[in-house]
């Protein structure tokens, strides 16, 4: 009988020593030890081989590499040399490296770029202290939609309250900061005292408002500046705090300045704040003279749904005593929060779900590039496991591995997203709340590690399960060919399914708002944009303090205007459409149309120089164009438009009608002539109904009118520099804020489609080039896999064009199942995208087919390049090819 | 060439050269024994080995397995050139170091 070493030793030695030492330096002892046993006898060998064992213990063993027996290893033992095999196997297929890494780098990139946009967007919320209890509190208007509201309601609503910490009102201001030549329109708000603690923010220089400066005397005395402002205009000076500057020509004093970090979300570009500065019977402080918004700051103490009771009951009783200024009890509270994302969260979480099927493809991209790899190396798992490797470690190898990859692709995501920011922001459409803070910071980079291990953890799971299953005996059978096992073929069909299927929802969405982006652009706007240019005016100071003056200065500004080459018209008017203006007046016709005149419509308000149709290109349909005439002393006109007249006369004439615009005491107008509609709020927003007078009628003259001109119509810009002459020769201190051109006003109408649409253009090629790449992987491979099938079939005489037509087959097949998944997913899921389209169906018939059909065709190029290619290979060699 | 040589080092690169072709770990502990007459514990010769090898001094070959090393196999050593010329300049430094010191201390 041959004599053993002690075992326990021995298992001693196999543990502690490294794997590639232990079996030379075990098999030298033992051999040694029956060496020993023979010359020395066992007792002296047994010591001998303890002596040895103790003296392997003590040492310490330099971890150069690690064993390739794991079996009785615990889970995490030799992952690290999991890590370098990895890199090592990633550094030996650099193409199938770079195609996992780029395609992750895609779709996390992308997904990176996207979280950094909504994460102080969407997720975090306004930059105020507890700003989840700061509410807007607005009338409604007579669609019940939150409007605007009157001085004596906000001024009940403070005295009534108990529920409210603070409340504050506010109105834009646009005051006129220098003199003479460098005349510079800022933009701001009038603001009662308890705004910013409202807000919860105080100035970081100076002071805030006090009680008694929300009164005449402090309206036009105090001011308190931004932070931009201050710096840009005043160096950042801090002794700016008690001077005077002039603003509007009047003197007033800087008394406060607020943090950097102060965020104006309510007037995103306000830079200076007044006190309001209202006093009961205040013209402007009536009921009716809805022109105020309120923000307010519930108590921690209150629940939303008390102040919500509350305000209720408070609006009723204002209700009961003012039955004529109000049409309706309740008040629309709306939380800030809620407020800033109104108009831009369908967007936002529309391209999240894009962002996150593009992400879905690249997981199932990269699970089938492992699959398909893992059939050349399952002869390598096949033998490790044959060598006692047991599960564990080699599903670990697998997951190692995807990590690994996922984490280079986040990397150079990271990189991705950066730039994919700064086109973000680039591109993004007015009105997406805190751009400014959008960049890619240490949370976005979290995120992105997050997300790659995310997709490293699903893009490697399958693959590992399919290795794990990888058939010792079968493998052996093949006799070194790779086969392929039931479980990995059937889950690389279920990837086509789904690629094809994700791809399709994809494709439809971007097909639906490129269709809506069409329609959109083909709204008529009325007006004839091409050629015409704006340039907002503003009249200010003493010099203009009688309306007379105004109308003066106004029409020879036309006069000039009119005279310089280039310009075949030109006219002033109230608002401009589709330029987000908005004015709106309620119209009582001389015939009563309802009990309460609060209940009567409204419509928007435009006062009107002479010309204003023609400069347009706004057809009259009926009656007459308003004309010089039309002045001070002549018998008050209006024009009304189409949707106007249909809406209030109905059947009857309209023209001869007579109708007052506002409150009891102005004049009864009459109707002189009908246009044609022009979209004032957006080319979304169907027509509603407007009112044309001649701005020398109207009981004051705006000071802020809009100077349309019609150029050129190649690039109406050009006469610019000479109508901004014209102006100055007249009056230099008047400033022009800013030109812009009719074109870019319905350009910028259609920015947030058009902002969707270019993404889901980016992720839909996206998803089209990696599923298009997936499906020609999976479908080139099982044409591979079958290139002796086809060589025997050629052999026995099939033709080119069958073996074709049935790899044409199965691969549609495949993709036509992926077509039925996605489009019922498609139509669950595109209600999602209602908010975005604009007349074109979720489910428009046209996208859908086209899509189908884009996605078929895809698939069927994918099968038969390859199918092509084995075909052509003549039988013999395909034969030989095992 | 980089680093000096330990004493130990220096023995085990002897013991593999004295060994041929037949240089495996237990081999060359017995030549360490024999011949400069020092006991050392096999996983001293295997640490030095791996470090001889890190080194670049030595290579390895692994053999067949092998019923009476209870179905082990051996690992094979042999001086690679580096490891032969770092031994010669031991020595050089060696003799030159004991020139023209008495007897005992002068190497041949």
């Amino acid at each position: 009988m041959t004599p053993m070493p002690p075992s326990l030793a021995t298992r001693l030695l196999e543990a502690r020593l490294p794997g590639t030492v232990g079996e030379f330096l075990v098999g030298d002892l033992e051999e040694a030890y029956r060496a020993r046993v023979e010359t020395a006898g066992s007792l002296r060998a047994n010591c001998w081989y303890w002596w040895e064992t103790a003296m392997v213990l003590v040492r310490r063993w330099p971890r150069s590499a690690t064993s390739p027996s794991m079996a009785a290893a615990p889970w995490w033992r030799g992952l690290r040399g999991d890590v370098r095999q990895g890199l090592r196997v990633g550094r030996r297929a650099p193409l199938f490296t770079t195609l996992v890494v780029l395609t992750f780098a895609l779709g996390l990139g992308a997904a990176g770029a996207i979280f950094s946009v909504l994460h102080p967007v969407l997720l975090q919320g306004a930059p105020y202290p507890d700003a989840d209890r700061l509410v807007t509190i607005n009338d409604p208007d007579n669609h019940g939609e939150a409007s605007n509201i009157g001085y004596p309601t906000f001024t009940d609503v403070a005295r009534e309250s108990r529920s409210l910490e603070h409340l504050a009102a506010m109105s834009s201001w646009t005051p006129i900061l220098g003199g003479r030549g460098d005349a510079v329109q800022l933009s701001g708000q009038r603001v009662t005292h308890d705004f910013f603690r409202t807000l919860g923010v105080q100035p970081s220089l100076g002071r805030d408002f006090l009680p008694e400066e929300d009164s005449h005397a402090g309206r036009n005395a105090v001011v308190i500046l931004g932070h931009g402002f201050w710096q840009a205009r005043f160096a950042g000076d801090s002794g700016i705090i008690g001077r005077t500057i002039q603003l509007s020509d009047r003197a007033v004093t800087v008394i406060g300045v607020m943090p950097r970090s102060f965020e104006s979300l309510l007037s995103r570009t306000a830079m200076v704040w007044a006190p309001l500065g209202y006093e009961e019977g205040d013209g402007p402080a009536c009921r009716d003279c809805r022109h105020l918004r309120v923000i307010a700051r519930r108590r921690a103490s209150v629940t939303p749904a008390t102040l919500q009771a509350e305000l209720l009951q408070i609006s009723t009783a204002m209700v009961r005593q003012f039955p004529g200024n109000y049409a309706r009890a309740g008040f629309v509270i709306i939380p800030l929060n809620a407020l800033l994302l109104r108009n831009v969260r369908p967007v936002l979480l529309a391209i999240t779900g894009a962002v996150a099927l593009l992400l879905l493809i690249a997981c199932v991209n990269v699970t089938n590039l492992f699959l398909g790899r893992g059939l050349l190396r399952s002869s390598e798992f096949a033998v490790r496991s044959a060598l006692g490797a047991g599960s564990v470690p080699l599903i670990r190898q697998v997951l190692v591995e995807a990590l690994l990859l996922a984490l280079a692709g986040g990397i150079l995501g990271a990189g991705i997203a950066y730039a994919g920011v700064r086109l973000l922001v680039h591109l993004a459409p007015p009105g997406i709340p805190r751009l400014d803070q959008v960049t890619v910071n240490g949370t976005v980079l979290g995120f992105l590690f997050l997300l790659a291990t995310l997709c490293g953890v699903i893009a490697g799971t399958a693959p590992a399960i399919a290795a794990r299953r990888t058939n010792l005996g079968g493998l052996l059978r093949a006799g070194g060919r790779s086969i392929i096992g039931r479980t990995s073929r059937q889950l690389r069909a279920a990837l086509v399914v789904v690629e094809v299927a994700v791809a399709l929802v994809l494709l439809t969405g971007t097909g639906l708002l490129l269709r809506s982006l069409d329609r959109l652009l083909a709204v008529p706007t009325g007006f004839d944009a091409p050629g015409l240019v704006s340039l907002p005016l503003q009249t200010y100071g003493s010099r203009y303090a009688e309306d007379a003056t105004v109308h003066q200065f106004y029409a020879r500004v036309l006069d000039q205007v009119r005279s310089v080459p280039g310009v075949s018209g030109a006219a002033v008017v109230s608002q401009l459409p589709l330029s987000g203006d908005f004015d709106t007046w309620g119209i009582h016709t001389e015939v009563k149309q309802s009990i309460n005149p609060a209940d009567d419509p409204d419509g928007f308000r435009y006062a009107i120089s002479p010309g204003y149709l023609a400069t347009m290109g706004i057809p009259l349909l009926r009656g007459r164009d308003i004309t010089p005439d039309d002045n001070a002393t002549a018998p008050p006109v209006v024009m009304i438009n189409a949707t106007m007249a249909r809406r209030i006369f109905g059947t009857a004439d309209p023209l001869e009608q007579r109708l007052r615009i506002g409150g009891d005491q102005s004049p009864l107008r009459t109707v002189v002539g009908i246009t044609g509609d022009t979209r004032q709020q957006g080319l979304d927003v169907g027509p509603e109904s407007q009112i044309y007078l001649p701005a020398v009628q109207n009981q004051f003259a705006d000071s802020r009118m809009v100077l349309v001109v019609r150029g050129p119509r190649a690039d109406p810009a050009l006469v610019v520099p000479a109508v901004r002459e014209a102006i100055a020769q007249i009056d230099p201190t008047v400033p022009i804020a800013s030109v812009v051109t009719m074109t870019e006003y319905v350009q910028l109408n259609a920015a947030t489609r058009r902002f969707a649409l270019v993404l889901f253009q980016l992720f839909g090629a996206a998803a089209l080039t990696l599923a298009a790449l997936g499906l020609y992987g999976v479908l080139a491979a099982s044409v591979i896999e079958r290139t002796r099938e086809i060589g025997i079939r050629s052999a026995l005489g099939a033709t080119s064009g069958r073996i074709l037509g049935q790899v044409a087959r199965s691969a549609l097949r495949l993709a036509g199942l992926g077509v039925v998944v996605g489009l019922a997913t498609s139509l669950a899921g595109t209600g999602l995208l209602q908010s975005l389209l604009f007349e074109v169906s979720p489910t428009d018939q046209v996208t859908y087919f086209a899509v189908c059909g884009l996605l078929l065709l895809v698939s069927l190029v994918a099968a038969i390049v390859p199918g092509w290619r084995a075909v052509r290979v003549a039988p013999a060699v395909a034969l030989r090819e095992e | 060439m980089n680093g000096f040589l330990g004493e130990f080092e220096q023995l085990i690169l002897f013991a593999i050269l004295q060994a041929g072709t037949e240089a495996y770990g237990a081999v060359i502990q017995r030549e360490i024994e024999s011949r400069a007459g020092r006991s050392a514990s096999l996983g001293a010769v295997y640490t030095t080995l791996q470090r001889l090898e890190d080194k670049g001094l030595i290579a390895s070959r692994v053999g067949d397995p092998l019923p009476e090393r209870g179905g082990r196999r051996r690992k094979y050593y042999l001086v690679k050139p580096a490891g032969v010329r770092h031994l010669e300049s031991s020595l050089a430094a060696l003799r030159q170091m004991t020139l023209g010191l008495p007897r005992p201390l002068e190497a041949p």
